[in-house]
């Protein structure tokens, strides 16, 4: 009896343990996908010195997007749904940044390619992130949404965590900023890799 | 013999017990093979997250410059960390519960990393619901729980964590949280309604197999058990055929041993069947009947038997089979190249086991030289072995079948006794051999005077025996006279002619007697009348019933009894010279000795030995024991002269006047005298043949005297005729004349007359001393008495001629002759 007992103590607690670290890697992992990336400061109007032509007559989203982040596949994937459910409301340009030093060009990405495939959506090649900058992004994913007057009606994500698809605030907030112009929020976090690379050298996330 | 048991309450017990056992058998092993599953599926699922995040996020950029994704540390560090216990615990504990919840913890959270490293993406979540599926192979809805509980509790903590992980939302949906637990649950329902369903189904195959396994091994304990009571029959019946063969073994043994013991035994061995029919015969049992066995089998030995038995064996041999009992029969076989052998056949019913009749085995013994052995012994039994005549048995045995016989048929028949004369003499003069050939001879002399029926018979010495069947008084007479003839011519023998004389004794049935031993005792009467009419036949007639007294007739076959037996006995009476007073001789005489009444005198037995004529051998018998002591006496030194008496009959005895001569005129006389005393009567009678008889035994030495002298009416001129030697004045004169001037005149005179004719005068009856003084004083020469001494046996007599009083007698006469001289001399003195 008292042998049985201690194996089953012992397995209870190498069960425990066991959940413990499973759980602690599931904390870091969650952790990771829910700590939001920089919005960045994207401006008020769509600016002017872009050039990038904003579609007359219906609201512009503009995504900002690095060609490797993985994050931003996710991004990529609501942006379909989401022009899936605004036809003709709306105009999408996704702008690939080339950051400089990235050997691969954007245009060879799979998100690339995705995006391209995305029926009413521009993708926009930023070799040296200048329209990036002109939109103020910092964080891949950042989706800023322009009314047909141009003026800056929703900035942040359209994801709910990092690269993880599914409905969320920000595809919504979008989508009836599209559909009716008029959303409750206009503004939500961000999830993606930076565009630019950071000062020290060291990636800032994820 | 087992049977099948019905299934009862132990049985389902049993089936219940056995249906646990195959259950939980075969959950454990659905529960191990599952776990192997898992632990292949976890791996798998590993390197499959590995992949995963190499493909969608291998590496995190920021600008242009990358490093790890976070997903691929994730996916091998965490992955590892998720598939670690489920896998460790599939290979330490297989199929324990603790390793299959471990499993769906396991799995669970698997599909939870891989949703994650996929993005979330909607079919990523199948995995769920796939996994959910797979551990539906546990068949252990618990298992289900697990995992369900481990996805609602993911959502849960999560949705409250990190609710935009979750919902999409910054805050946490309590109803989506319940729909996703609610989709879990149904997918859950159907789950575990589908194992509770399989579980019933595996319980309901594990009961069956369960009863199937029960009832087969109630099959095979059966057959087990039939199998063992087999195994046990097959032993017992091996063990039984190797006793039978063990048994037949022997049998075959036996049976050799049997035949060979047969083929060398020295008794004929056949069997036959429950028939009686033979199957079997040694070679002993062929050699002794003279058939082959061929010839033997069934009744072919029936023809081997000899005529004259056939009959009576065919009886026997058939009464035997019939009541299945014993067999025993003399017989004879005529087969024999030997000639008709006699055989003694025995046999004994045979039964099996059962104890049935199954034939008869039995023996043959060849008899023939037994049987013949048997008849000899019977023939020297019943016949006389020197004349080969029958003995007195058979002719006893034959006189009383003829006594029967004659009875049963109112017949008639006649019975001689024959009695030889003067065959004694024979005997003692020529010797036994003489005597044997003379017997010899008269057997087919007494055969050509008889008929083929007649019965001779030798009863013993010289007597023999004639049964004469159907024959009267005439017929009897006859046939005696044929007897007496045949014995007229002499019986030549070593050249010597010998003459024997018969004397016939004739008894007649029924009329001297009706039975055996009556006619046997007329005709020994009857015999001895004619014997005393020296010799010829005499039959029996009512003058000779004197002699019929039984205790005479008694006394006579006893003396004769006593005389072959040597009861006779001598005495002896010294009779002292009165000269000298020494002793001057002995006179024997004869004491018989009875073995009934003890010691007799001579009057009781001689009138019977005269009468009979046993005074004839008894006159030998003394003749020769006198002879035998006195050569006793001389061979130790002591001299005697012996007197005998003798009656006319042993005078005229041929015999004892051949045996008399043959010891005198022998090579060996006798150097004393010997004095015959006889009677004046015995010289009175047929004097002529009397004198030439005492001629020659005074002519052989022989002193004759005359006994009794004085009380015969013989004249006295015998004295002057016949060679007498000696007087003896009869002992009633000498007792009288002490008191008897007549008697002691006559003594005295006889004594001057014995004198005057140079005759030794001897004086018997002595009985005190006046008369020894007067005898001595009138010049008797011998005086004997009861004076001096009864007669003595040899021993008493001995020991009184040694002693004292013998001594004393010669004193005694001396000392009387002394006197007489003295007053002699004084009257010549003074005349």
């Amino acid at each position: 009896m008292g042998r049985r007992w201690h194996r089953v103590a012992w397995l209870a607690a190498g069960g425990l343990a066991w959940l413990a670290s499973v759980g602690w890697g599931f904390f870091l992992l969650e952790d990771h996908r829910a700590t939001p990336g920089a919005i960045g400061s994207p401006p008020d109007r769509w600016p002017s010195q872009s050039a990038i032509a904003p579609e007359p007559g219906v609201p512009n989203l503009v995504v900002l997007a690095h060609p490797q982040c993985p994050c931003t596949r996710a991004s990529i994937a609501e942006l379909a749904r989401l022009m899936a459910r605004c036809p003709g409301k709306l105009a999408a340009h996704v702008v690939f940044i080339q950051p400089e030093g990235l050997e691969q060009a954007a245009g060879q990405s799979d998100i690339w390619r995705s995006a391209e495939a995305i029926p009413g959506v521009r993708v926009v090649a930023d070799p040296e992130g200048l329209e990036t900058a002109r939109f103020g992004a910092a964080t891949s994913g950042l989706a800023l949404l322009f009314d047909e007057h141009g003026t800056l009606r929703y900035r942040g994500g359209i994801t709910g965590s990092r690269g993880h698809e599914g409905a969320n605030p920000g595809r919504d907030a979008v989508v009836d900023l599209a559909r009716s112009g008029r959303s409750d929020r206009d503004r939500m976090p961000v999830f993606g890799c930076p565009l630019f690379n950071p000062p020290t050298g060291q990636p800032e996330g994820p | 013999m087992g049977s099948i048991a019905p299934i009862g309450a132990g049985n389902q017990h049993e089936i219940d017990r056995r249906a646990g056992v195959q259950f939980r058998e075969h959950r454990q092993r659905i529960f191990q093979e599952t776990d192997r599953l898992f632990a292949i599926l976890l791996l798998f699922q590993w390197a499959a997250a590995i992949v995963v995040a190499l493909v969608v996020s291998p590496r995190a950029w920021a600008g242009a410059t990358s490093q790890v994704h976070l997903h691929l540390y994730a996916a091998a560090w965490l992955g590892g960390a998720i598939v670690s216990l489920p896998v460790l615990l599939v290979l330490t504990r297989p199929g324990a519960a603790s390793t299959r919840h471990a499993v769906a913890v396991g799995q669970s959270l698997m599909g939870a990393l891989l949703i994650h490293l996929t993005g979330g993406r909607i079919e990523t979540h199948f995995h769920i619901f796939g996994s959910l599926a797979l551990l539906a192979f546990y068949r252990d809805w618990r298992v289900l729980v697990t995992a369900s509980a481990v996805v609602v509790l993911d959502h849960l903590i999560r949705g409250m964590v990190w609710p935009a992980s979750i919902y999409g939302v910054p805050y946490f949906q309590r109803f989506r949280w319940i729909e996703h637990s609610g989709w879990v649950a149904f997918e859950d329902i159907f789950l575990i309604w589908s194992c509770l369903r399989s579980v019933r189904e595996m319980q309901a195959i594990a009961e069956r197999q369960a009863r199937l396994e029960v009832t087969r091994d109630g099959i095979e304990q059966t057959v087990l058990d039939r199998t063992a009571a087999l195994r046990v029959a097959n032993d017992g019946l091996a063990a039984e055929v190797a006793d039978r063969v063990r048994a037949e073994q022997a049998l075959r043994t036996s049976e050799a041993r049997f035949r060979a013991l047969c083929a060398c035994s020295p008794i004929g061995i056949f069997t036959t069947d429950e028939q009686g029919r033979c199957t079997y015969v040694n070679p002993r049992a062929q050699a002794i009947a003279g058939y082959t066995e061929r010839e033997a089998f069934g009744d072919g030995w029936r023809n081997f038997v000899h005529g004259d038995d056939l009959g009576h064996v065919s009886e026997s041999w058939d009464a035997a089979v019939r009541h299945r009992g014993e067999f025993d029969q003399l017989l004879r076989f005529q087969g024999s190249d030997r000639g008709t052998r006699w055989a003694h056949a025995r046999a004994a019913p045979m039964r099996d086991e059962q104890g049935r009749f199954i034939g008869h085995v039995g023996s043959i013994e060849d008899t023939t030289d037994r049987k013949a052995a048997e008849d000899h012994l019977a023939y020297q039994a019943t016949h006389d072995a020197l004349t080969g005549l029958p003995n007195r048995a058979f002719f006893q045995q034959g006189l009383e079948r003829e006594v029967a016989s004659a009875r049963a048929r109112d017949g008639k028949f006649a019975l001689l006794l024959i009695d030889l004369d003067r065959f004694k003499e024979i005997n003692d003069t020529f010797g036994h051999d003489h005597g044997d050939a003379v017997l010899r001879e008269l057997n087919p002399r007494f055969r050509d005077a008889l008929r083929r029926s007649d019965l001779l018979a030798r009863l013993g010495g010289d007597e023999f025996a004639v049964l004469l069947p159907e024959v009267g008084e005439p017929g009897a007479a006859a046939l005696a006279e044929r007897l007496l003839d045949c014995l007229k011519q002499p019986i030549v023998v070593q050249g010597r002619e010998l003459e024997v004389g018969a004397s016939i004794g004739i008894a007649r049935f029924p009329d001297h007697g009706t039975d055996a031993s009556t006619l046997m005792r007329l005709a020994d009467v009857a015999m001895y009348a004619a014997k005393r009419d020296h010799g010829g036949y005499r039959s029996y007639s009512a003058e000779q019933q004197a002699d019929l007294d039984p205790a005479r007739l008694t006394l006579i076959t006893e003396l004769r009894q006593g005389i072959r037996d040597g009861q006779l006995l001598l005495h002896y009476q010294p009779k002292l010279d009165l000269k000298s007073g020494r002793i001057a001789g002995v006179e024997a005489m004869v004491r018989w000795q009875h073995p009934r009444e003890g010691p007799l005198t001579p009057a009781r037995f001689m009138p019977l030995a005269e009468n009979t004529g046993l005074i004839r051998p008894m006159g030998l018998r003394v003749l020769r024991d006198a002879l035998a002591q006195s050569r006793r006496w001389l061979e130790s030194g002591r001299p005697l002269d012996i007197a005998i008496n003798l009656s006319p009959k042993n005078l005229r005895d041929e015999e004892l006047i051949e045996a008399l001569a043959r010891h005198l005129g022998g090579p060996d006389p006798l150097p004393s005298h010997l004095t015959l005393e006889i009677t004046e009567g015995t010289i009175m009678e047929n004097s002529a043949e009397t004198r030439d008889i005492l001629d020659r035994l005074h002519g052989l030495g022989v002193r004759i005297a005359i006994d009794d002298f004085g009380t015969g009416y013989s004249s006295l001129s015998y004295l002057r005729n016949l060679p007498v030697d000696e007087v003896k004045i009869d002992r009633g004169f000498v007792t009288n004349a002490r008191s008897s001037e007549k008697d002691a005149c006559i003594v005295r005179s006889v004594i001057d007359l014995g004198h005057a004719l140079g005759l030794d005068v001897v004086a018997e009856g002595v009985e005190d001393p006046e008369t020894l003084d007067m005898l001595i004083g009138w010049g008797c020469d011998v005086a004997q008495g009861y004076y001096f001494t009864p007669p003595l046996s040899v021993d008493q007599f001995e020991a009184w001629a040694a002693g004292p009083k013998a001594a004393a007698a010669a004193d005694l006469i001396r000392g009387i002759l002394d006197d007489r001289s003295a007053s002699l001399l004084l009257q010549s003195a003074h005349p």
